[in-house]
């Protein structure tokens, strides 16, 4: 296989790559919620535990 | 003693269909107009009626039922009488069973007298009638249980039947299926008797393990 | 049993295992991914068949496998939460929905982009195909009815006990549909069983891939819930401590 190939798979890219784009779409959109809310959350508990603390 | 306790609730319901004529009528209504509306939209060409019509009867027999399912058990849990069933483990069977028959009674039994006559509309003939008929009567005790079922789950939800739709239509797949081929079949000609057998048993299987779901589903819900 | 157990029972020892547990799936993860893709995408050869179209499956059925599998998972999680009342069971259940639901509609998706090349149409209404968008459907009633129960602990055991029903149905549905769809049409395209090994082993790297990834994003999520909802217990602390 060459660059060529891998490039246009075969005349196939249509639908080989949409298909791949949309699964790392998936995938990083998954990831990102959930790390971004595991932060927020961390960030919410910090200030919980501060106040409680003071 | 759960026998007379089961004919009364049998006998409260039907009265409270009869006082309420719309509670029967309306739903027979609807599923008379979602028939009429299909030739409007197909343009009333006969071949495209005709091989559309069990299908067509079929949906508009789940939309007309659908309209009635919300309001199934949530006007008893609204007046508190379903958390005094509830509480009463004797009385929640009988009247789980009771409401089921007394719906059968006034809803699917007023559909399956119209539906020869919306065969007619369709261009059906009277034989192909008779098997819709047939599928009808057999298939819906399972559109019933099932319906009832996500009623008892929807309980708490208060949201209508969009929620409701969401949650029976996959569940009433199957039913359609076995249903509407038995006329596909009839119509060709072919042997249908074991699709049939087929629809029997699931509708046995429905009714032998549906109404423990709904007892323990309805006992969560009025907790 | 219960000194063991407790790993997975107890908020504390659950977070603590998880923490531990992520990044080995992590380091395991990347190495299946990028094997599963350089090895799949680049390495395997052309189908005699379908050219490089084929390519599609290493995303298709990882995802088709990971929607039925986390649909399962979630069907056993319901069953433990409504025998034994396990908080984590209902836990699981619930944050697995999302990720089933985004695998279901990938499935879809890729399914149908595959279609069009091979079959020629974006949609046929082959067995497999409408046994999936069916899934689909059970997991958004799922959700739909969980955000429109009001009370939580209502809100887990019925939401259980559709996902017990909806998985009951599932053998019901798809053999009515495949029952339906050999009626209506001839066999469509079946894959052949005797896949070359060059082909083979990209894929089971992509399906364990996929599937850490679910272990992955349930088990942060199952961190985020658990440390919100024990915010009061003194071990929450020490992790934020540990972590500032």
């Amino acid at each position: 296989m060459n660059f060529h190939e891998f490039y246009t798979m075969g005349g196939y890219a249509p639908y080989v790559w949409p298909s791949f784009g949309l699964a790392a779409l998936t995938f990083i959109s998954q990831w990102l919620l959930t790390v971004h809310k595991k932060r927020r959350t961390l960030e919410r508990l910090k200030t919980f535990w501060d106040r409680h603390e003071s | 003693m759960s026998h007379s306790i089961f004919r009364t609730l049998l006998q409260h319901e039907l009265k409270s269909y009869y006082r309420q004529a719309a509670k029967c009528l309306t739903p027979l209504a609807f599923y008379l107009l979602v028939v009429c509306l299909f030739p409007f939209a197909l343009n009333a060409e006969k071949t495209v009626l005709q091989t559309c019509a069990a299908g067509i009867v079929w949906i508009a027999l789940l939309l007309s039922l659908l309209m009635s399912f919300p309001r199934l058990f949530a006007d008893d849990h609204q007046e508190g009488s379903l958390t005094q069933y509830c509480l009463q483990d004797t009385m929640l069977m009988p009247y789980i069973s009771a409401k089921m028959l007394a719906h059968a009674f006034m809803h699917i039994l007023p559909c399956l007298l119209l539906t020869p006559i919306l065969g007619l509309l369709l261009y059906l003939s009277v034989r192909d009638i008779e098997i819709l008929w047939l599928t009808i009567l057999l298939g819906s005790p399972i559109l019933l249980l099932i319906g009832s079922l996500g009623a008892a789950l929807t309980l708490r939800a208060g949201q209508g039947s969009a929620l409701l739709a969401l949650i029976l239509f996959p569940l009433y797949i199957p039913v359609l299926i076995l249903a509407l081929n038995c006329v596909t079949l009839a119509t060709a000609g072919r042997p249908i008797a074991g699709l049939l057998a087929w629809l029997c048993a699931y509708a046995c299987l429905c009714i032998a393990l549906i109404p423990f779901a709904i007892k323990a589903i309805l006992k969560i819900g009025v907790q | 049993m219960l000194s063991w157990s407790k790993h997975f029972l107890v908020p504390k020892y659950c977070y603590r295992l998880s923490e531990k547990l992520l990044p080995w799936l992590t380091f395991v993860w990347i190495l299946s991914l990028s094997y599963g893709l350089i090895a799949g995408l680049w390495f395997a050869p052309a189908d005699y068949q379908q050219g490089d179209g084929f390519r599609i499956i290493y995303v298709h059925v990882p995802a088709a496998i990971m929607a039925m599998a986390v649909y399962s998972l979630m069907a056993i999680a319901a069953v433990l939460s409504l025998v034994f009342r396990l908080k984590i069971a209902a836990l699981v259940m619930s944050l697995s929905a999302p990720i089933g639901a985004a695998f279901t509609f990938l499935a879809l998706v890729t399914g149908s982009l595959w279609g069009k090349p091979m079959w020629g149409t974006w949609w046929i209404w082959d067995a497999r195909l409408t046994s999936v968008l069916i899934l689909f459907f059970l997991y958004l009633a799922f959700m739909a009815l969980r955000s429109a129960l009001p009370e939580e602990k209502t809100r887990d055991q019925i939401s259980a006990w559709l996902l017990i029903i909806g998985f009951i149905n599932i053998p019901i549905i798809h053999y009515s549909v495949q029952w339906w769809n050999t009626l209506h049409q001839g066999a469509s395209l079946k894959w052949d069983p005797s896949i070359a090994p060059s082909m083979l082993y990209p894929l089971l790297a992509m399906i364990l891939a996929f599937a850490l990834f679910y272990a992955l994003i349930l088990l942060q999520r199952l961190q985020t819930e658990l440390l919100y909802r024990e915010r009061k217990n003194p071990w929450v602390k020490e992790v934020i401590d540990e972590l500032s």
